[in-house]
């Protein structure tokens, strides 16, 4: 059985951060990973990271930016935190050698992106998350971390109330197999495979929310749910928000612009326009996304990924004609309930990236500060977790601790195979979120998504597999994978039921307007006995150690 | 929506006699990619069909495969775009590597133990940041460039060398390679440069430009291996210590063409082996008889210099003295 002190789950930014962090302490780090580290959906994330490195800005600014766009949700604590290491992680990025745009005094150049006050987002192009990935990965290398690619974590293993590690499934064997750690750091990355209609990698299906909820952890603020107001029309892709700040026009069919050049708007507020006006829904209801103004030249050097992309997959040259976009499901702001250190409510389990919450986003993201939410406190988890392994007894227990996840598998492989697969129910899942729980909702389709999960539910419970083989089951992972999607959906919807009013990106039709007298509060989702329990909790408070 | 019918390579490690090419026909939209109808065929036909994907928006670089004969990332690449006129797509894993099921392949093997040759991490002056450095936007956007690379791995697909070779390090690992040599924050510039030019390194490179039109970024990594030659030319690094055949090569084609203004191919290769080297030079001889036999080589063998020789030598002079 492999031993390490600490073991990161995933492999994007969040989890090679934690890695490199727990790593320089000098105890044994591993990293387990679905899919190989460059493969992460941060891959994708295109615009820039805000970091308050000029001389006119400030992380006092940058704090009071992002709690003007968090819409009354934001934890003052963790804010403060975040918007003070932002700078100095932006700095060591620079230092590992990321290749970031430079003025032409060779300093890091910097954008403004939607909301912010000042020029603040340290930029590589469009492509800022691959350039942070790819430098981190290179890092991880140098480091000799030992990885396991094409891992998935079906369970952890919890004894005596700690976490003691993990039970992971090789893709290429389909063989289970125990880790023991100590200090197991969760940073599984986001659900948006929640929605049809959304901008997330096929990997981020909420697997460490989901594992952390059926060990008795809370879920925050799960119906916080972003979207993007710059999807394509029928892919995943997506326009960086910085084209629109660096001068692109959002236009409708008839070429009219509807919004102000260079805003002040916020995404949420961007995606009600365009939710409001009908348009940007449906297949045939876009907007115009006119780059023209920007010229050849800036298309060329900070838009590359997009010209290369929008050609290939939406047919568009953008220097010669606009681009239909659309509001598409872009991440959750919501997730496992994490101290500013990473620790939760479970001791030996840390988590850090998208899959937790720190009240950093609160109820809507100030552009450009989620990839470096991740890079801040994958730091700050993978130091405390491996301070945590340090102090912690070494575990020991039997080989036999994987018996009951195989018995788990092997029961699954016994059910009888019908016209019920489990591509069907996710699909059926995915179409029912679009449907109700989406940009805008309302009570009664809350109610109607709930029961129509619960049948889900029933039905994922019967569902058996088509195909036993062993090496790479896809097929099997997407079982689990459609376990850990159903739980996260509960707990969106039942956030989302509860939560009675209007704030931020969460838009309730029926409560139109924000109520700060009674809702200044953070939903809070965990799995009970008897199904799901929600409560509520002021902000500003902090979790109990 | 449209109908395609998909033959897709399958292969199972644990049955590898029935390796074969099966059917399907799929029904997708006119918008829908390869990895659209791979997915299909998975959720309604057969789970039981390997292949990897992720981000769906040529990002990642995990979809690389081969289709209709041509390496592609199956993500960004639309049936209708590639389909035959006889309305079939066939899908098959990239060349060159071994296949663990399917359309699922080694990618460790096949390119990370070379990314992991080229110690492609930057080795910077400090031990930490000491402020933001200050670095040229021209220097850094081609490094900016090079490091768009997803990792596909389709350059090497297309790469004739790694065709026949499968230790030389490739157009990919080069890539990631010039990424860490023409950081200005690097510190170990030259050291790099020596061991890029070792045996099965950047010199491996037979300059064919298949990896150009492979590469679906438009990072273009042959260009990219020819800066690392001229940088380490103009570093005076003509080869690596395990390899100076790569240096007398180097030198005779120098000398050759100032001497002559062409090339004199057959002392090439005679210089280029070594006129020490008596294992060497005998091993030329096939080949020598072989281009006597085909009129390749004229009896006897006379090189004359060609004209305007002068003012060639006179830009090759120029060129070094614009080097040193």
């Amino acid at each position: 059985m492999p031993e390490y002190e600490v073991l990161v789950v995933g492999g994007g930014v969040a989890g090679l951060r934690a890695a490199l962090a727990a790593h320089e302490t000098g105890v044994r780090v591993a990293l387990l990973s679905k899919t190989h580290p460059v493969r992460s959906h941060d891959s994708a994330s295109p615009g820039g990271f805000n970091a308050a490195l000029s001389p006119e800005d400030s992380a006092e600014h940058h704090a009071q930016d992002s709690a003007d766009a968090g819409a009354g949700l934001c934890e003052v604590n963790a804010l403060k935190a975040f918007c003070e290491e932002a700078a100095q992680e932006a700095l060591c990025l620079d230092h590992l050698g990321a290749p970031f745009n430079r003025t032409s005094e060779g300093m890091l150049a910097l954008r403004r992106l939607n909301g912010s006050r000042a020029p603040r987002a340290v930029f590589a192009a469009d492509f800022t998350g691959h350039v942070v990935l790819h430098t981190l990965y290179e890092q991880l290398l140098k480091a000799q971390i030992p990885t396991y690619d094409e891992w998935l974590v079906t369970s952890l293993i919890v004894d005596q109330g700690q976490c003691q590690g993990v039970v992971a499934l090789e893709l290429r064997t389909g063989k289970l197999e125990a880790f023991a750690a100590p200090a197991v750091l969760l940073a599984t990355g986001g659900a948006g495979r929640l929605y049809q209609r959304s901008t997330a990698s096929r990997s981020c299906t909420g697997d460490g929310m989901s594992l952390a909820y059926r060990a008795g952890l809370r879920l925050v603020d799960m119906e916080m749910v972003q979207y993007h107001p710059l999807g394509f029309r029928a892919h995943r892709a997506f326009a960086s928000e910085a084209t629109l700040t660096e001068g692109a026009l959002l236009c409708d069919t008839a070429g009219q612009p509807v919004l102000p050049p260079n805003g002040p708007f916020t995404r949420d507020s961007f995606c009600r326009v365009m939710a409001e006006t009908n348009r940007g829904q449906g297949d045939a209801g876009c907007l115009l996304l006119d780059l023209r103004p920007l010229g050849k030249d800036v298309i060329a050097s900070h838009f590359q990924y997009l010209h290369r992309i929008a050609r290939d997959l939406a047919g568009v040259e953008i220097d010669h004609d606009p681009l239909p976009v659309r509001p598409l499901a872009h991440r959750l702001l919501g997730g496992v309930e994490t101290t500013l250190d990473g620790s939760t409510a479970l001791p030996g389990l840390f988590a850090a990236g998208e899959c937790a919450w720190l009240g950093v986003h609160g109820a809507n993201a100030l552009a450009g500060n989620t990839l470096i939410t991740s890079v801040v406190f994958g730091r700050r988890a993978g130091a405390a977790a491996a301070a945590y392994a340090q102090a912690a007894r070494p575990t020991l227990w039997p080989e036999s601790i994987v018996k009951d996840p195989q018995a788990c598998v092997d029961a699954i492989f016994s059910r009888q195979a019908g016209e019920l697969t489990v591509a069907r129910i996710s699909h059926e899942l995915a179409a029912l979120m679009d449907e109700h729980v989406g940009l805008v909702r309302d009570g009664g389709g809350l109610a109607a998504a709930a029961e129509r999960l619960t049948a889900l539910k029933e039905r994922y419970a019967r569902v058996g597999l088509r195909h036993h083989g062993k090496i790479y089951n896809a097929e099997l992972v997407a079982f689990f994978e459609l376990a850990s999607l159903l739980d996260v959906a509960e707990a969106v919807i039942m956030a989302a039921q509860a939560r009675k009013e209007s704030r931020g990106v969460h838009q309730r039709s029926d409560f139109p307007l924000p109520n700060d007298k009674e809702w200044r509060q953070h939903t809070l989702v965990s799995h009970g006995v008897n199904g799901p329990i929600v409560e509520t909790r002021p902000v500003n408070s902090h979790l109990s150690p | 929506m449209m109908q395609t019918t998909f033959k897709v390579h399958r292969f199972d490690p644990e049955q590898p006699e029935h390796a074969r090419l099966a059917t399907y026909v799929v029904e997708l939209p006119e918008s829908a990619s390869i990895v659209d109808g791979l997915t299909y065929i998975c959720d309604e036909q057969d789970p039981s069909l390997a292949f990897r994907a992720n981000c769906e928006r040529g990002s990642c670089g995990d979809c690389a495969l081969r289709v209709n004969k041509k390496g592609v990332l199956g993500c960004t690449t639309k049936i209708v775009d590639v389909v035959g006129k006889d309305g079939i797509v066939t899908v098959e894993p990239i060349r060159h590597v071994p296949v663990l099921k399917d359309l699922v392949y080694d990618m460790e093997t096949f390119l990370w133990r070379k990314v992991r040759a080229v110690t492609p991490w930057i080795t910077p002056q400090a031990a930490g940041p000491n402020g933001a450095s200050t670095v040229s936007e021209q220097k850094i956007a081609e490094v900016r460039t090079a490091m768009s690379c997803v990792m596909c791995g389709l350059c090497d697909e297309g790469c004739t060398v790694v065709a026949v070779d499968d230790q030389f390090v490739g157009p990919a690992a080069l890539t990631k390679a010039y990424r860490a040599i023409f950081d200005p924050r690097d510190t170990r510039h030259v050291e790099r440069l020596q061991s890029i030019s070792e045996p099965d390194g950047v010199w491996d490179c037979t300059h064919c430009f298949e990896a150009n039109g492979h590469c679906p970024i438009g990072i273009e990594p042959t260009d990219r291996i020819f800066e690392i030659r001229d940088e380490a030319i103009r570093l005076g690094i003509r080869s690596g210590k395990q390899n100076p055949k790569v240096r007398r090569h180097y030198d005779s084609f120098v000398n050759s063409v100032k001497k002559s203004g062409w090339l004199d191919e057959g002392r090439l290769a005679i210089e280029s082996e070594g006129l020490f080297n008596v294992r060497g030079l005998l091993k030329l001889l096939p080949t020598a008889a072989r281009a006597i036999v085909r009129n390749k080589a004229p009896i006897p063998y006379m090189h004359h210099k060609r004209p305007g020789a002068k003012a060639i030598r006179q830009i090759i002079e120029k060129a070094e003295g614009k080097r040193s």
